[in-house]
């Protein structure tokens, strides 16, 4: 690995839990989730963080018996050469193929709210653009872009708690008539919003204290769990699980229902913000599709890592401009969102099911 | 080469930039400080959009255009082909509606700014007794700056009055929400042409059933429970059927809503915690400070004339209009949510509802005069 541009600290890590997962799904996340669960929507947010919380259990705990706990090569001793590269291949398809999804979500905000004349595959192509070359610089400053831009999402999004005296309690009651079933399809819709966390796959050799790793991944995600609880319980206050339904990107709308002295639209303050804060699930896992690919072919790093990454964006463009209309990007979130339980969670219990089949014949575990 | 791929990389990105397709000179539009919505005249299906706004070419010049068509839409087209101006409606501050409009109903035309991300949802609206347009037109005569001045009469968060302030959102999310129903101020012209608060529209969802005149507006602004409300009541106290004194007070309010059944009956306690300043009384005999008594004759006055015309209203809301305007059905759906929810909006539900007000006055500031 190449340490000077891919080794990243625990406290780095933190903040890409947080951006990889933290993106165009909080803006309809109290939509959807109220459509399932009503009134519940925030228990459903609950809910739903058990999925990445398992899955950053799981991965901490398949990897920490490796001497080497890079994804490429723990999928080969596992499932052998030829297996390991299908999964690895799969993997990565998944990545661009989910981000093609992100990132077309995030441009038809950006167009609807800020740029409703400029052509979708320009925005695209200019978002790309800046993903292309911060992620070409490595792990490291990937990194640090987000932790900047996690702190201009915590300034962006704590804005809307001054809406609370605004709200409505009784938009929450009664507790005693909860439906199960709306409840698990909620925490179902949820996944969307939760995807990412697979970014630890890859992200977890390029950690330089890897004992810290799972604190680290356990504190994003409890900063992401906040994060959308905070957004759903607001949303719920101010416009109810049934006004809800009537919009597409709510969050957004809620920023608008209150002028503010000075700022008066605070919903444009956030819009500005917004433009860096999207685009970061699409960084983060770039990273981790390029440098996964770079990994499997053997190619150098230093060499061909921005080619594979320039491919990489290519493929994200030209699948993010597919879909004719919103309806469908909304219908393959969802089959996305579905991927996201196989592979954050279906993937590392398979990784445990086989290692524990083949214990003591795998030659680089460290028990051996 | 990484140079020359470089700079041929910036050079595409430049021919991509955004304002390319978003660039709009300022000096094109014309920005609509209010918007008036009527039925047309001639068929009543079709609607009649006037947009107040300050022409850029002629400082200190405010222009009304009013344009018919088929939809709110249509009529933004029609007024391209009449007026050379483009309108930006992002800084809309207010939007007026018709009375006969608003019997028919206000969701249709509110679609285009919920669906609008420019319009803020913080837009205030209001109904006009007859037609908006012929409303404008005739207080505009009269006052040159009524697009600046109109809307600050909602804005300027008044303290000295009771009447509804409700914003597109408001709306939007009773309209929206069950058991909700939204109220709208109502603006007239008077004689001498200029515009007044002339009470509160009452609707059912987004159809307007009733106006309530402005001695009916001071209960429901109380009733309604509406954050932080305020404004001077006057008081008369009277001892043996004789009138003994008379003043203001100035009074906030503060609503809790408690909700229990019997049976099939709901009943609703209300509880009004008003607290206030005595603004003036007019007898000069009496001095606070050596009558331990008179503030609380004053509170009682208060209390007594706060409780009777709640009960009015009450009565009124119950018997005439059968709707909940007062904003306390929520409170038996956040008790029984699930076996109200398709009942709550009929009208028997608020008919048969028992509604308890009780309200309790303290004056806890006399000024400085003794």
């Amino acid at each position: 690995m190449d340490k000077d541009r891919f080794e990243i600290t625990p406290k780095q890590l933190v903040f890409l839990v947080v951006g990889s997962e933290v993106a165009t799904g909080i803006l309809s996340l109290p939509r959807v989730l109220s459509a399932e669960a009503g009134h519940y929507a925030w228990l459903a947010v609950i809910l739903g963080v058990t999925v990445p919380v398992l899955s950053i259990y799981f991965i901490v705990s398949l990897y920490k018996d490796f001497s080497e706990p890079d994804f490429i090569k723990v999928s080969q001793l596992l499932f052998g050469r030829f297996l390991g590269f299908v999964i690895v291949v799969l993997f990565s398809a998944y990545i661009v193929f989910f981000q093609s999804i992100v990132i077309r979500i995030f441009a038809e905000i950006t167009k609807t709210f800020l740029l409703p004349r400029t052509p979708i595959f320009v925005i695209l192509f200019l978002i790309l653009f800046s993903v292309y070359y911060a992620v070409s610089k490595g792990a490291k400053t990937v990194a640090r872009l987000n932790e900047i831009l996690f702190w201009i999402l915590l300034v962006d999004l704590l804005v809307i708690i001054i809406l609370i005296p605004q709200g409505d309690w009784t938009a929450f009651l009664p507790l005693n008539e909860l439906n199960v079933t709306g409840l698990l399809k909620g925490a179902k819709e949820s996944f969307y919003s939760y995807a990412g966390i697979e970014f630890l796959f890859v992200a977890y050799v390029m950690v330089n204290r890897k004992e810290k790793i799972l604190k680290a991944a356990f504190t994003g995600q409890l900063i992401v769990l906040l994060l959308y609880l905070m957004v759903v319980v607001v949303s719920l206050l101010i416009l109810g699980p049934k006004s809800l339904q009537y919009l597409i990107w709510p969050v957004l709308d809620l920023l608008s229902v209150r002028q503010i002295a000075v700022l008066e639209r605070l919903e444009i303050v956030f819009l500005v913000f917004w433009l860096g804060i999207g685009a970061r699930p699409v960084l983060n896992l770039n990273l981790a599709s390029a440098y996964s690919i770079c990994r499997l072919l053997k190619l150098d790093n230093r060499k061909y890592y921005i080619w594979v990454t320039l491919l990489v964006v290519l493929a994200i463009y030209i699948i993010a401009l597919i879909p004719d209309n919103l309806v469908v990007v909304f219908k393959l979130a969802d089959f996305a969102g579905s991927m996201f339980l196989l592979i954050s969670l279906g993937l590392p219990v398979l990784c445990h099911i086989v290692k524990f089949f083949r214990k003591g014949r795998i030659g680089y575990e460290k028990a051996s | 080469m990484k140079k020359h791929l470089s700079l041929s990389l910036l050079f595409f990105v430049l021919l991509f930039v955004c304002g390319c397709w978003d660039a709009q000179d300022i000096e094109d539009f014309n920005v609509p400080l209010i918007a008036a919505y009527d039925l047309a005249k001639e068929n009543g299906k079709e609607v009649r959009v006037t947009v107040l706004y300050p022409d850029v070419a002629q400082r200190n010049k405010e222009l009304i255009e009013p344009v018919e068509g088929k939809t709110v839409g249509d009529t933004r087209s029609k007024r391209g082909t009449r007026f050379p101006s483009t309108l930006l409606l992002g800084h809309i501050q207010l939007a007026l509606y018709g009375e006969k409009l608003a019997y028919q109903g206000l969701y249709s035309f509110i679609d285009n700014y919920v669906r609008n991300p420019r319009i803020k949802k913080s837009l205030y609206m209001a109904v006009v007794k007859g037609g908006s347009y012929e409303f404008l037109k005739e207080v505009h005569q009269n006052n040159q700056y009524l697009g600046f001045e109109l809307p600050k009469v909602f804005s300027s968060k008044k303290k000295n009055q009771f009447f509804a302030i409700t914003t597109l959102y408001d709306f939007a999310h009773a309209v929206t929400t069950t058991g909700k129903n939204p109220v709208l101020p109502v603006l007239s012209a008077d004689k001498r042409k200029n515009y007044k608060i002339d009470g509160t529209a009452i609707f059912k969802k987004d159809k307007m059933i009733a106006i309530a005149d402005m001695n009916e507006t001071v209960p429901l602004i109380l009733l309604r429970g509406i954050e932080r409300c305020c404004g001077h009541i006057p008081f008369i106290i009277t001892k043996e059927g004789k009138q003994i004194d008379k003043g203001t007070v100035e009074i906030a309010s503060q609503r809790k809503v408690y909700v229990e059944r019997k049976g099939d009956k709901f009943i609703f306690h209300i509880k009004l915690k008003i607290n206030g300043r005595l603004v003036e009384h007019y007898t000069s005999e009496r001095f606070l400070i050596k009558d331990a008594n008179y503030i609380r004759e004053v509170e009682k006055a208060v209390e007594e004339q706060i409780k009777r015309d709640c009960q009015k209203l009450i009565l009124k809301m119950k018997e005439e209009w059968g709707v909940d305007c007062i904003d306390i059905s929520r409170f038996a759906l956040a008790k029984w949510r699930r076996e109200l929810e398709d009942v709550i909006e009929d009208e028997d539900f608020i008919r048969n509802a028992d509604i308890k007000v009780d309200a309790k006055v303290n004056i806890d500031c006399w000024g400085s005069g003794s």
